[in-house]
């Protein structure tokens, strides 16, 4: 978690007004979403976007936006260019035998 | 190391493991290549270099360690040494600037709140895949590495040659900017926000 203890979190939360948010919940928030959260701050967190509207908005998008990318940014090889490539390492190592 | 690269590959281990552990990942690492050059020509070299160097240097792989995770290095490292010199890429982003926006109190106000679930949802592929082209190439990376590839953020700093905060910092403001564009988009295509 670096040097920002998510302890803070309870005192603080996220602001009320919808365009701003703490530095601890964004942090946890993309731990969440990352799945790098320990399994406390998961809890803690999901505890939390009960009750904070903004959060809970926020992840949802943030998560739309990763299954998005996930399903729509991929790109398949070109045909015949694995077969290249195999073929040219294969005759590269025949060389250096 | 263990005592199997200490000893070094037989040419028949070289190739099980070029075959079984270094070719199924070429779809992604295609991608990638596509993702930093903008060039089919281009990702076809880069590709194919990093292959041919992976299997040369191949004594350097620890079998049973990630391979995705090396592949994707030695091809980022060839994209930085061989292709981005010549290519028309922006210079690269200060990364001072970033690490001191990321410290300072501007994070809380950079998140757009006009974009919605449902807005992101009805976007077609090209919208999102234009967006995330449209990023600077070390932020465009992180979330291709993160997002598409998914790999953790100590495997991407292992990649990227960078430490784990700043893997972080990196990927939040870029999901920023990212939204920032998508927001973009969606006002000018008329989607509700």
């Amino acid at each position: 978690m670096g040097s920002t203890s998510t302890s803070t979190f309870d005192d603080q939360g996220p602001s009320k007004d919808n365009s701003s948010f703490s530095a601890d919940c964004l942090e946890l928030l993309n731990l969440v979403l990352d799945e790098e959260a320990s399994e406390g701050q998961r809890k803690f967190f999901f505890e939390h976007l009960k009750g904070c509207m903004p959060c809970h908005e926020q992840f949802n998008i943030d998560m739309a936006i990763k299954k998005m990318i996930k399903e729509r940014c991929g790109k398949n090889v070109p045909e015949g260019l694995m077969e290249t490539i195999r073929a040219k390492v294969l005759q590269s190592a025949d060389q250096h035998e | 190391m263990s005592d199997k690269s200490r000893k070094g590959y037989t040419k028949k281990e070289k190739d099980t493991i070029f075959e079984s552990e270094f070719l199924p990942h070429i779809d992604s690492m295609y991608n990638f290549a596509y993702r930093l050059t903008f060039d089919e020509d281009d990702s076809k070299d880069l590709v194919q270099d990093t292959y041919l160097k992976a299997y040369r240097f191949i004594e350097s792989f620890e079998q049973g360690t990630n391979a995705k995770a090396w592949l994707f290095r030695i091809l980022k490292n060839s994209f930085i040494n061989d292709f981005r010199k010549k290519s028309k890429e922006p210079s690269k982003v200060d990364y001072q600037e970033v690490e001191t926006f990321y410290n300072s109190d501007e994070i809380d106000k950079t998140i757009t709140t006009d974009l919605r679930v449902e807005t992101v949802q009805e976007m077609i592929g090209d919208e999102i895949s234009n967006a995330l082209n449209s990023l600077d190439v070390d932020f465009r990376t992180v979330i291709i590495l993160c997002d598409l590839e998914g790999f953790k953020y100590d495997e991407m700093a292992k990649i990227l040659d960078i430490p784990i905060g700043t893997v972080r910092s990196r990927l939040h403001r870029a999901r920023n900017l990212l939204k920032e564009r998508l927001s973009s988009y969606a006002k000018k295509m008329g989607y509700k926000n």
